[in-house]
């Protein structure tokens, strides 16, 4: 009986807190999950998938200019919008709609907040053939309309979650309902490392190439391992993705940067280590941000891909623990160094990332010439082209969606 | 087993939905329209076994304020009503008070039993809540599910009290009631390991459903119809003709 109860857990955090019509379900996919890791024939796959499909590996870019200005540690950007639909979701994806094949399923569904999950799970499911539903809370949806547009054009059905925040943590309840309602031939391709066991483990074990990608890279361009690794932080998946690798070397600092949003006061960001506290929400236990009722409370980011009030449980492990480090960046910092990385590196990262590099512009010049930084740019900015238009007061931006409408 | 004339009926209500006042007169009215048993549920932000109806019950009820603490006092405020009550809540806001707390301050409101829709009975949280509830004579009722195993059925059954809930499909709360083979041999199983009474809930809306189960459960959960009755514009008097409608005809 208690082999059952640390199934899934990173010290007290994780689990699986779920309707008990999921726990048959759940099992079936931990041990397809199980299976599939001992398979040479699903890692070849899933490898193959990466190369061919998502084109990794992605790029490991020496940002000179950036380094030169900020005058402190050498800046590596570990660029993931070169991934196949433009972020690091897609790799999550791949592996679990091998996994749903292996299982028979002809139908994935998934929820989406910034929209890249979602049309990342629309683009596996049209190049596996899976039927395919998407979750996303109708504020969402206005946010990222362009993603919106794309799930549709890959043949995906985009579905309104209009109640509560109508944001991230709706669209997961939402899915997972669905979920619970049609689980014959239905893949739920959780798009975190958060929810219940196995998700945050199975997912973490597919970013983890992220972080194996980074070390070898590195070491073949300056023999060493990276000093530090930044990566913003809403559910977690892109930050477990790179951190890893390197969670065994103490050396190595990890810090994920969350949601600052518009100010250091509850209901204005998404800093589940400064307003989180213990609870259980959606299949899992983690640090969420709540009332003193365990009501889900209210959170804010400028990012649609942040602003999520619970934290993935092993992050909030290594939290605990002090492996790492939780800061945070607001809206306008991470617009400022979304800005500053387009002039200097020619590279638009997506508004989520922009957090990662806001903290890191802080964190570079405090450390020594001789080390190395490495930035996760989790995505590319393409679907933030409205809300940055919108933040940066793009007169021109706004007079072409003028003249845009009148073409309809 | 059970035939139509002896199902009891526990009818479902969000305790402070549309508010604390017109919640309680709906839990008279309950108690007064035929209801065996009252499961009152405490409002949660995130009700994730829950339909759209019983969410947008939660979400106005929160919006007007009502806070998990008040459950108690509401609860001892319909145990006045002399039907028995079970509280139906998530993990979360039960955390928040404590489980310790939790159950000794729903027992001191004249609550009878609790089920906890996300709690797996093996979990660590689960384990405790079970011993705490046994400490203060709280019936834990446990959840449990057609497309369980029957290893987990059978320790599911081992520690429930009370009554078992048992749902009519793999689903979330208000959908389609349909009685499939594996329910009929889910509930064969409890019947054969224990004399524990059987709820039968989920998408309960009619009198046919009630008398549907009536062969195979001893308790018929009514929950969403009641409250699409009441919020559809007739009041109490519409969600009390219907619960009516399903149980006096069948004790003729």
């Amino acid at each position: 009986m208690k082999k059952n109860v640390n199934k899934g857990f990173f010290g007290e955090y994780g689990g699986a807190y779920v309707p008990e019509m999921l726990t048959a379900p759940l099992q079936e996919l931990s041990d397809a999950f199980d299976k599939a890791m001992r398979s040479k024939e699903f890692k070849d796959e899933f490898r193959s998938m990466l190369k061919d499909f998502s084109g990794r590996p992605t790029p490991l870019i020496l940002a000179a200019n950036l380094t030169k200005k900020l005058g402190g540690a050498k800046i590596y950007l570990k660029n993931e919008g070169a991934n196949h639909t433009g972020a690091h979701k897609i790799t999550h994806c791949i592996g679990q709609a091998l996994i749903a094949k292996r299982l028979g399923k002809d139908k994935l569904i998934a929820e989406t907040g910034a929209g890249q999950h979602g049309v990342a799970t629309a683009t596996v499911a049209a190049k596996f053939g899976f039927k395919c539903k998407v979750f996303m809370g109708s504020t969402d949806m206005r946010r990222q309309r362009p993603n919106v547009f794309f799930m549709e054009r890959l043949g995906a059905e985009v579905v309104p979650v209009d109640y509560g925040s109508k944001t991230l943590k709706d669209a997961v309840n939402e899915a997972m309902k669905y979920w619970m309602n049609n689980i014959e031939g239905c893949h739920y391709v959780l798009g975190s490392v958060l929810g219940p066991h196995p998700y945050p483990t199975m997912n973490r074990e597919f970013q983890s190439i992220v972080g194996k990608e980074i070390k070898a890279e590195l070491l073949k361009r300056e023999g060493k391992g990276p000093d530090a690794i930044v990566a913003c932080v809403g559910g977690g998946s892109n930050a477990i993705g790179a951190f890893a690798e390197f969670i065994p070397d103490e050396k190595v600092v990890l810090i994920g940067v969350e949601a600052g949003g518009t100010g250091r006061k509850k209901g204005f960001n998404a800093s589940r280590s400064e307003f989180g506290k213990l609870g259980i929400f959606q299949g899992y236990k983690s640090l969420v941000i709540q009332d003193e009722d365990g009501q889900i409370a209210p959170t804010h980011s400028v990012a649609a891909g942040l602003d999520y009030p619970g934290l993935g449980p092993e992050l909030a492990d290594l939290y605990e623990r002090k492996r790492l480090g939780l800061v945070s960046a607001t809206d306008v910092e991470a617009i400022d160094a979304f800005s500053m990385l387009c002039k200097l590196e020619g590279i638009i990262p997506a508004l989520e990332s922009s957090h990662a590099l806001a903290h890191a512009m802080r964190l570079a010049p405090k450390m020594r010439k001789d080390q190395l930084l490495v930035v996760n740019i989790s995505g590319r900015g393409d679907k933030d082209i409205f809300n940055i238009a919108r933040a940066l007061k793009d007169e021109k931006f706004g007079d072409f969606l003028k003249e845009e409408i009148t073409n309809y | 087993m059970k035939n139509a004339k002896q199902i009891e009926i526990m009818a479902h209500l969000v305790a402070g939905y549309p508010d604390t006042g017109a919640s309680l007169r709906l839990a008279e009215t309950f108690a007064a329209s035929g209801a065996n048993i009252l499961e009152i549920q405490m409002p949660f932000s995130e009700p994730v076994a829950d339909g759209p109806t019983i969410v947008e019950a939660c979400h106005v009820a929160l919006k007007n304020g009502f806070r998990s603490k008040e459950i108690f006092a509401f609860c001892h405020k319909v145990s006045k009503f002399g039907v028995p009550i079970v509280i139906m809540s998530y993990s979360n806001p039960i955390m928040s008070i404590g489980i310790d707390s939790f159950c000794r301050q729903a027992v001191a409101a004249g609550v009878s039993g609790l089920i906890v829709p996300d709690l797996p009975f093996d979990s660590k949280e689960g384990e405790e809540l079970l011993a705490c509830s046994k400490k203060y004579g709280l019936n834990l009722i446990q959840v449990v599910s057609p497309s369980m195993s029957g290893d987990r059925l059978k320790r599911s059954i081992a520690c429930s009290q009370g009554m078992i809930y048992c749902t009519t499909k793999r689903g979330t709360t208000g959908g389609q009631t349909s009685i499939s083979a594996d329910l009929k041999k889910v509930i064969e199983a409890i019947r054969k390991q224990s004399d524990i009474k059987i709820a039968l809930g989920f998408g309960i809306s009619s009198r046919k459903d009630v008398e549907a189960v009536a062969g195979l459960a001893d308790i018929a959960v009514v929950g969403s119809a009641l409250l699409r009755a009441f919020s559809s514009g007739g009041g109490e008097d519409a969600a009390a003709k219907l619960l009516k409608s399903m149980k006096p005809p069948l004790d003729r």
